[in-house]
């Protein structure tokens, strides 16, 4: 590959994102594994809680004869008297977060490197157990990076609203430009810490030379920009299209045709985010090859 | 907004419209300007009302010239004022309304009520001075004018004025002062004052600005005896949770404001001039029982009409698309109004988007609605408080009760109809329209009553002496409305919409009580409904009633027998409809008067039943659960599974999101 031959020539080049967008369509089809193993991890806990705090709710309106009303159609005076009845059963259903998250974002952490490290043709579970600690330092190191983010276009659109009087200002201030540029911010930090682990894994960096790595891959190579947005789009549309499937008309639809509709969206979710780790691999190993062969 | 109706159906009258004009529209430009021509012509012969004889008593009437300084946010007032004695025994003492000096110091009762000012007000307060109260014989009446406080005794409160006369007012007499005042406006905190827009413009709404009679009562009259030796002054002071109540009469009112101010106000403009850098501005109002007026070099105009009513939009310049918004809704209100109340009898209305706290307000003819930049369709906000304020031309304007005793009977009956007209349009999200989750007016209010201490606040309380603002607001609006909407579910619409109309009819332009609300709601449902005024107009009782237990079993020759038992949980009593269905999509039903804590009642059928309801068709909006209502044989699954799988995919998203940050 000429890019890779150039980055070992010591330049930096882009690589083309159609290339890496070949890469990541060939991660997805071809490890199907790991996307049924990301979607089920997701899916249980996400199953698991919504049966928490449904079940006391359940439990007040299985008799109550207005079960098919409620799952049909919303009703703002029982769905009041449902919460006002059991909301504080629903409420302390909440403390089960206490598990869910950190589980989550340990999962994410070794997850991630877990799947780099499959689609190099290695072992998943290796590469978490190896390579998850350190994911999880970079997950924290740039989670922070993110609050920057977000404090610093807090502070700057408030100064910016507070030159731009008026309700007009205010409101594209912070209803449109201030969302839109901490959405920008945040998506750059993703691409900065992807780009890392992929550097800890695919490239063999220390943690701290992937997460300078990652900083610098994302603000360098725009190319990578281009898998991640469509990546997105993609895992955008999928959403919108779950979300249609939810105000398909009550009745018109089994709710377990919907749910499965909508769990089958979710299923592709999982393989676009296998491919983005697809197209990360291909950019890291031709940026940051390794000068000893991993010995997995 | 399309223009095209804009400038087509709407031509400018004595002002070129300020809006934005497509240029698609140039070629009816020539068509527009020659019906301008002809509008501004016939305007001087518009009359206020479509009426040619007086329809109130017009006990007073008003003829003032107003100037505004807007360099000091000042109003400099002069002309004459009349009351005439509608008792058959003199007067010897006249009462008045100085609003504005509820904002004059943080002892008012308004200001010690409502717990202070606003950040940055330090230069808003607002007074009112009378410089010159004389007769017209010359008598000095100033010297004697003495402040009083018939609510609550605090010598910081001059909201109200006694002023003996000389000599007495005979009955059937007028009496007509020569006045004078200032009136420096307070930075608005609450309906009336002044506000400086972003880019420096001013805003002014001149709301409580002039000296203005209290109401005399005579022997017959609301509450007073019929065989009272006289009649009383009913003028309150300003307080922070109620509103107003006044006599009707005429008012013939010259604003002079600096060029280039857009005006608005009560009744009919019959005169404008321009000249040494002021704009004056003349308008007659007739059979009303307050005067309004606003101003603002800021305001964008567009004109409409309804039937016989010129319709005026004062927008914000921030607001310039919605301009079809608010026509649209005030048609809406309009004919809502007209379908179920009465005909509208003023020929103008104005509908002023203004800022702050002055939005949200309604004069005679003339309402405050506001808006936002980008407001979404999907909340219909704007709507809501359009057809609000407009409701009020009907229950304060025409029906001027006492707001400051029965502000239900304004507010309350008010929401009601409100509530009507916006669900009836816009269907069960008419407030808010996502799709998935909709919300109606109706249900709104009964949310909002039901679930925020029903048990506390009757209709009938004196406006100030609620427990917070919060609780005048609960019980005023949602509360009456839910009331209301409950007496329709007992008597059924057609019913309902006779009362509203004879109640219309027979007590427009005059100050009815709940009692003559009451007495017509009797006499058109030929029934006694002291046991549904008292508990839930009078008095705090709540209303809930459950099915508690549901049994079937099957009897010897095949037959089944369903057992229900329904209790009644809280004091409210209220006769009950209970429906059991059965499995082959029959249903029957019994009455049950409700006055014992608890029934059973058995049905037996050929069919096993599979639910019980009470309330079936949710017509006793005030049940404040409604969720016990109801007992169905099996336990259904649809809810949970339904909602696992919902919640499970609204978590998925959820730990994506999460996820995505780490
Ligand atoms: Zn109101």
């Amino acid at each position: 590959m000429d890019s890779v031959r150039a980055a070992h020539a010591g330049v930096a080049v882009l690589t083309p994102g159609r290339t890496l967008l070949v890469r990541g369509l060939q991660a997805a089809r071809g490890r199907l594994g790991l996307v049924a193993l990301l979607y089920s991890v997701g899916a249980l806990l996400s199953l698991a809680f919504a049966g928490l705090l449904v079940k006391p709710l359940q439990e007040a309106v299985a008799a109550s004869s207005y079960a098919p009303t409620l799952a049909e159609s919303f009703d703002l005076a029982l769905w009041a008297d449902l919460l006002e009845l059991r909301g504080g059963a629903v409420r302390s259903q909440l403390i089960h977060l206490a598990w869910i998250i950190p589980v989550s974002l340990l999962w994410k952490a070794a997850a991630s490197v877990g799947i780099l490290h499959a689609l190099q043709g290695h072992s998943f579970w290796q590469g978490a157990a190896r390579y998850g600690p350190r994911s999880l330092l970079l997950g924290m190191l740039f989670f922070c990076l993110s609050l920057l983010v977000v404090v610093v276009v807090v502070l700057l659109f408030a100064l910016i609203g507070a030159q731009w009087e008026g309700e007009i200002g205010r409101t594209w201030v912070w209803f449109f430009f201030g969302p839109a540029a901490a959405a920008f911010g945040l998506a750059v930090v993703t691409v900065m810490r992807d780009a890392a682990r992929a550097a800890l894994v695919v490239g063999g960096r220390s943690t701290l030379d992937a997460a300078a790595a990652g900083i610098s891959a994302a603000v360098r190579h725009r190319s990578i920009g281009i898998p991640f947005l469509v990546c997105l789009g993609a895992g955008s549309l999928f959403a919108a299209l779950s979300l249609l499937a939810e105000l398909v008309t009550p009745g018109a639809l089994p709710a377990i045709v919907r749910f499965a509709a909508q769990q089958g969206m979710q299923v592709l979710t999982a393989a676009v985010i296998v491919g983005w780790y697809g197209c990360l691999v291909a950019y890291a190993e031709a940026i940051w090859p390794r000068s000893v062969p991993s010995s997995d | 907004m399309s223009c095209f109706p804009l400038c087509f159906r709407n031509p400018p009258r004595s002002r070129f419209i300020r809006g934005f004009v497509h240029p698609l529209c140039a070629w009816r430009r020539l068509l527009a300007l020659a019906l301008a021509v002809m509008v501004v012509a016939g305007s001087s012969a518009q009359r206020p009302t479509i009426f040619d004889a007086p329809q109130s008593s017009r006990i007073v009437s008003y003829e003032l010239d107003v100037s505004l300084d807007s360099a000091t946010r000042t109003l400099r007032g002069e002309g004459r004022m009349a009351w005439r004695n509608p008792g058959a025994v003199p007067v010897d003492s006249l009462q008045l309304h100085l609003y504005l000096n509820a904002f004059k110091s943080d002892q008012t009762t308004f200001m010690r009520e409502r717990g202070g000012t606003l950040p940055g007000f330090a230069e808003g307060w607002g007074w009112i001075d009378i410089t010159r109260l004389e007769t017209q014989a010359g008598a000095d009446l100033l010297e004697q004018l003495l402040f009083i406080q018939p609510d609550d005794d605090n010598a910081a409160d001059q909201t109200v004025a006694a002023v003996p006369m000389p000599s007495p007012v005979l009955p059937g007499e007028a009496v007509t002062l020569t006045v004078a005042f200032e009136a420096k406006l307070p930075r608005i905190l609450a309906r009336t004052g002044y506000e400086v827009r972003p880019d420096g413009q001013l805003f002014v709404m001149a709301a409580q600005w002039f000296p203005k009679f209290g109401v005399y009562e005579i022997p017959g009259q609301r509450y007073v005896p019929p065989d009272a030796p006289a009649g009383r002054w009913n003028a309150h002071q300003f307080h922070a949770n109620s509103e107003f109540y006044a006599d009707f009469g005429t008012y013939d009112v010259t604003i002079d404001v600096p060029a280039g101010y857009v005006v608005g106000a009560t009744g009919v403009r019959v005169e404008t001039s321009e000249s040494d850098g002021r704009r004056r501005e003349r308008y007659k109002a007739e059979d009303v029982h307050d005067f309004a007026w606003t101003a603002s070099p800021a305001f964008l105009e567009y004109t409409d009409h309804w039937r016989h009513v010129n319709l005026r939009l004062l927008l914000q310049p921030e607001h310039r698309g919605q301009a079809r918004r608010h026509f649209d809704a005030a048609r809406i209100a309009m004919e809502g109004y007209d379908r179920m109340v009465g005909t509208y009898p003023y020929t103008t209305l104005t509908l002023v988007d203004g800022l702050g706290a002055s939005n949200g307000m309604e004069y005679p003819t003339l309402i405050l609605c506001g808006t936002r930049y980008g407001a979404p369709r999907w909340f219909r906000l704007s709507e809501l408080v359009l057809i609000h304020e407009f409701g009020h031309q009907y229950f304060y304007g025409l029906l001027a009760s006492n707001e400051f005793e029965e502000a239900w009977l304004d507010e309350g009956i008010n929401s009601y109809v409100e509530s009507k007209v916006m669900d009836g349009h816009y269907g069960p999200g008419s407030l808010v329209d996502l799709p998935g989750m909709p919300i109606g007016s109706r249900a709104a209010h009964r949310l909002l009553y039901a679930k925020d201490a029903p048990e506390r606040g009757a209709l009938v309380t004196n406006s100030w002496e609620y427990a917070s603002a919060a609780e005048y607001g609960k019980v005023s609006y949602s509360k009456s409305a839910t009331v209301l909407s409950t007496l329709e579910g007992y008597l059924g619409w057609p019913l309902m919409q006779k009362i509203l109309h004879t109640y219309f009819e027979r007590w427009r332009f005059r100050h009815p009580t709940t009692r003559d609300f009451q007495a017509v709601a009797e006499e058109v449902s030929v029934q006694d409904l002291d046991w549904f005024f008292a508990p839930y107009v009078y008095g705090t009782q709540v209303l809930d009633y459950a099915v508690t237990d549901l049994e079937t079993s099957q009897t010897e020759d095949g037959w089944h027998t369903t057992r229900v038992r329904v209790e009644r949980l809280r004091d409210g009593v209220f006769p009950q409809v209970l429906r059991v269905a059965f499995a082959d999509g029959t249903a029957q039903d019994t009455v049950w008067d409700g006055q014992l804590p608890a029934a059973t009642f058995t049905f037996t059928h050929e069919i096993p039943a599979v639910h019980a309801r009470i309330d079936p068709d949710f017509l006793v909006a005030l049940d404040i659960n409604r969720l016990n209502n109801g007992r169905a044989v099996t336990h259904s699954r649809a809810f949970g599974l339904r909602h696992t799988f919902k919640f499970t995919l609204w978590i998925q998203y959820a730990l994506h999101m999460l996820a995505s940050l780490f």
